[in-house]
């Protein structure tokens, strides 16, 4: 298990490279580069040319690249064109708000959404489980921008309960996590219920009760630990995304986090910037499937048994 | 099993509180040095001093523009920005030169003089008198003898020099120095100002922002600490940074002992928004009391509230189409002309900026020196416009490319300049870019064919933006992209900018718009509007239309 883990983190370095690569070449191939957008509309052809200067822009794109990564594997991200400061300094004073964001909106959606789903499931057809899978489709449909304004609307400006700019407080916290988890509240819905309904119609689901034992038991001990497994992974890959940021949500809160920093970087043509944000959003998502992957082998007895057999054939 | 499930549920619920509980994280940077404890004296400068002409002319020693506020019913004023300051450093960002740069630096950092455009006239701030020599290339300024720094520092004439040389050799003041040769101290209470040649608007050159004075010292100590000036600024205003949290928000306190005296607005706040509607939300909910970048939308919507007052101020900007008169069709004077007559500005103002402006009648804004409000623009004439299109061998008319850069501030103009043009034949493909793929494009390389764009005022001044976008000497990226040359009209600029009579300096302008208006090479179309609101409660706001409101003027009634 460490070997796979530690093989699995050493993909990630290819990854990695190949998306600097890739963002790096891109931003710099594109017409326009960060001295024109830095030097503004009143800017002189020696304004420009100077700040070219300045930020090495002049040398040949290959020579920068290689420059790059050298100063990125001694730990040196570089200086923001934009404001000069360290972007280490810019990513972590944004990563906070982000991770907040990502881990409470989806607490959020996994607490509300997995019960609902598994009572959709065991009362199927109910009223409780029309209206909920109503509701899912409806929220599933609906952009978290378009939440989020309705929630500021009521809960804001005509209730005036919560505030609607930041997340410091925690009262700033309610609104746009509810806004950026919506979305997966309601495919958390949907996916639990589907694939509770899959397995609880399953032979050994049916044998469990001919065998007498309680509903309670069936449900969750059961049918819930093998449903769960593509819901597992459903909320990896979104826990990863939302690291990256939620470009929308957080400019509707005037949240300052990575989303709205990336966009603002690759706007702006801040390669140094950018770069940093989208190689970590890389990372992240990278490092989300890992843990997914890592908990099936706790939750999924197949995938256990299989590493164990390995074990004892190696030895 | 069970066990390890737990001690994951426990990790992640360990992580989870850690992050709500904790500290966002973000950077908070206290304001640098002590307050300076000056004698306090009124804002009208009486003390300004005469001067014995001797070949100079004493020109302004009058009161400024609006008294300090020392009285207010809340002590604490808080606003609302999309995005965060570059830096507060006044002269070394682009912010220098732009409206969002002046608002902070204007609070931070005391200028020499001060320049209220709805008048027209200057006002001393460091500087109590000012003369200037008889051909306009010197100017000897006189200091005030109580102002200090941040730091407590008194501010003198060395340090003055210093920071204007400073703010002289920043790259990106040189489309506002390029006028000047150097600064000089005359003694301990007198400076001088020495011009390579006369220009007549150098006194509002001085009253930009980025000509406002920082602290020697604390500038210095920072280069050699390798800490960011611009996030720990000491300066001569009345405010000072007290804390700056990253992309969240900026807090300004007042200095004490400032010389102008203690204001009511005693705390600022400066909270950053992710866009213009959340901006326009919160202060409809109360949480702001002034928001300078109000969308068209919202802007009609809060006019309508008891508790929102806005206001719709004159902008500092230009709406203009440009052609590329180094490129056919439009080497053709007549091609030009046709365009010129194709258009509708009263619809394009209604279509492009929802009515929020005015539309242009010559390339100049009416905020300016040197503007000609009884100019008339070419009217539309549908007929006329076919007749040369006619003749110049396009009888159909022609698609062209328009390059045009995709923020809807553009676009929207764009698209009906595209339906306008259509009904005399001329077919305006776009191909829409991001800003700064097309300023590549247009400002830098030049290549292009057609686009509209909106060129800014650094200073109120006719000649800023004439001279940048239409003398033969800035063809290229030096401003003048359109690639326009006309012997005639560059001795008018040249001859308009060094005139120091103000009716011969209009009379010189009126004959340069003419030219533009006949030749067309750019279509000055509106005028933009800056479109602000402000808490019903909050006085002495939006006096200045280009965002130099003095936080010291401000007060809260009850």
């Amino acid at each position: 298990m460490v070997r796979y883990i530690f093989k699995r983190i050493l993909m990630m370095i290819p990854v990695v490279l190949g998306i600097s690569f890739i963002i790096f070449f891109t931003m710099n191939l594109t017409p326009g580069d960060a001295a024109i957008s830095l030097a503004g509309d009143s800017a002189t052809p020696e304004t420009i040319e100077a700040i070219r200067e300045e930020l090495g822009l002049n040398g040949p794109l290959v020579v920068r690249y290689m420059r790059y990564l050298w100063n990125v594997l001694h730990g040196n991200f570089g200086n923001s064109y934009n404001n000069g400061q360290p972007v280490v300094t810019e990513i972590m004073a944004r990563f906070p708000y982000t991770f907040r964001l990502a881990v409470f909106s989806t607490l959020f959606a996994c607490l509300l959404g997995i019960p609902i789903g598994i009572i959709s499931a065991v009362k199927q057809y109910s009223v409780l489980d029309t209206s909920m899978v109503g509701l899912a489709l409806v929220l599933t449909s609906l952009p978290g921008f378009f939440i989020g304004l309705l929630l500021i609307l009521v809960f804001s400006v005509y209730l005036g309960l919560l505030p609607m700019i930041g997340m410091s407080t925690l009262a700033e916290h309610i609104m746009p996590c509810m806004a950026a988890g919506t979305g997966t509240f309601a495919s958390m819905v949907r996916m639990t219920r589907s694939t509770m309904l899959e397995v609880i119609r399953q032979d050994y689901v049916r044998t469990a009760r001919a065998k007498g034992v309680p509903e309670r038991k069936v449900i969750f001990k059961h049918s819930l630990k093998n449903a769960l497994l593509p819901v597992v992974t459903a909320i990896g890959l979104q826990l990863g995304m939302a690291m990256g940021g939620s470009i929308a949500i957080e400019q509707l809160f005037s949240i300052p986090g990575l989303g709205q920093l990336t966009v603002t970087a690759i706007r702006q043509k801040d390669i140094p910037v950018a770069m940093a944000c989208i190689m970590m959003t890389a990372i992240m998502i990278s490092l989300a499937n890992l843990i997914v992957d890592i908990l099936y082998y706790f939750i999924d007895p197949r995938l256990k048994a299989q590493f164990a057999k390995r074990k004892k054939a190696a030895t | 099993m069970k066990k390890i499930m737990a001690l994951l549920l426990a990790a992640t619920m360990t992580v989870s509180l850690a992050a709500c509980s904790g500290n966002s994280g973000t950077g908070s940077t206290a304001a640098n040095g002590s307050e300076g404890s000056g004698e306090v004296v009124s804002s009208d400068s009486s003390d300004a001093a005469s001067g014995d002409a001797g070949g100079y002319v004493d020109v302004v020693g009058s009161a400024a523009p609006g008294a300090i506020a020392t009285e207010s019913a809340r002590d604490t004023f808080n606003f609302a920005m999309v995005g965060e300051p570059i830096t507060l450093d006044p002269c070394n960002s682009k912010d220098a030169t732009t409206p969002t740069g002046w608002m902070y630096s204007s609070q931070l950092y005391d200028t020499l003089l001060l320049f209220d455009p709805n008048t027209q006239e200057f006002y001393p701030r460091l500087a109590t008198s000012w003369e200037i020599n008889d051909d306009f290339t010197e100017i000897v300024f006189e200091l005030r003898k109580d102002a200090k720094f941040h730091c407590g520092e008194l501010i003198t004439a060395d340090h003055v020099v210093w920071s204007l040389t400073h703010a002289m050799e920043s790259e990106f003041t040189a489309s506002l120095s390029e006028a000047i040769d150097h600064f000089e101290k005359v003694d301990d209470n007198h400076i001088k100002l020495v011009m390579k040649y006369a220009y007549a608007p150098i006194l509002q050159v001085m009253t930009v922002p980025c000509w406002g004075i920082i602290c020697q010292d604390d500038y210095e100590k920072s280069v050699a600490e390798g800490t960011d000036f611009g996030r720990n600024p000491c300066g001569s205003g009345a405010y000072k940074l007290a804390s700056w949290e990253t992309g969240k928000q900026l807090t300004f306190d007042a200095v004490e002992g400032y010389w102008e005296g203690e204001p009511g607005i005693k705390h600022v706040v400066n909270t950053i928004v992710g866009d213009v509607s959340s901006g326009a939300l919160a202060l409809e909910q109360g949480s702001i009391d002034y928001f300078p970048s109000v969308s068209t939308t919202d802007f009609d919507y809060l006019s309508t509230l008891d508790n929102v007052h806005t206001e719709l101020l004159p902008g500092t900007a230009i709406v203009a189409i440009c052609m590329n008169t180094q490129r056919e069709p439009f080497t053709d004077v007549r091609v030009r002309q046709a365009i010129a007559l194709a258009l509708n500005r009263e619809e394009i103002l209604l279509g492009g900026k929802d009515g929020m402006g005015s539309v242009a009648n010559c390339y100049c804004a009416p905020v300016c020196t040197g503007y000609d409000a009884s100019f008339e623009a070419t009217a539309q004439d549908l007929e006329k416009a076919k007749a040369l299109l006619t003749e110049a061998g396009y009888p159909d008319g022609f698609t062209v490319e328009c390059q045009q850069d995709s923020s809807p501030t553009y676009l929207n103009v764009a698209e009906v300049v595209q339906a306008q043009l259509k009904e005399i034949g001329i077919n305006l493909e776009f191909n829409k870019m991001e800003r700064t793929t097309w300023m590549d494009l247009v400002s830098v390389q030049m290549d292009f064919d057609i686009t509209v764009r909106q060129s800014m005022y650094s200073i109120f001044d006719a000649d800023y933006l004439l001279t940048r976008r239409l003398h033969s000497k800035n063809i290229g990226a030096a401003g003048n992209y359109s690639g326009y040359s006309n012997k005639e009209l560059d001795e008018i600029l040249d001859a308009a900018r060094i005139e120091s009579d103000t009716t011969k300096r209009n009379e010189l302008y009126s004959e340069a718009y003419t030219i533009v208006r006949d030749e067309a090479p750019m279509v000055p179309l509106l005028y933009n509007a800056s479109l602000q609101a402000i808490s019903s409660k909050l006085m002495g706001m939006m006096d200045d239309f280009s965002w130099k409101d003095l936080w010291n003027r401000l007060y809260f009634i009850a």
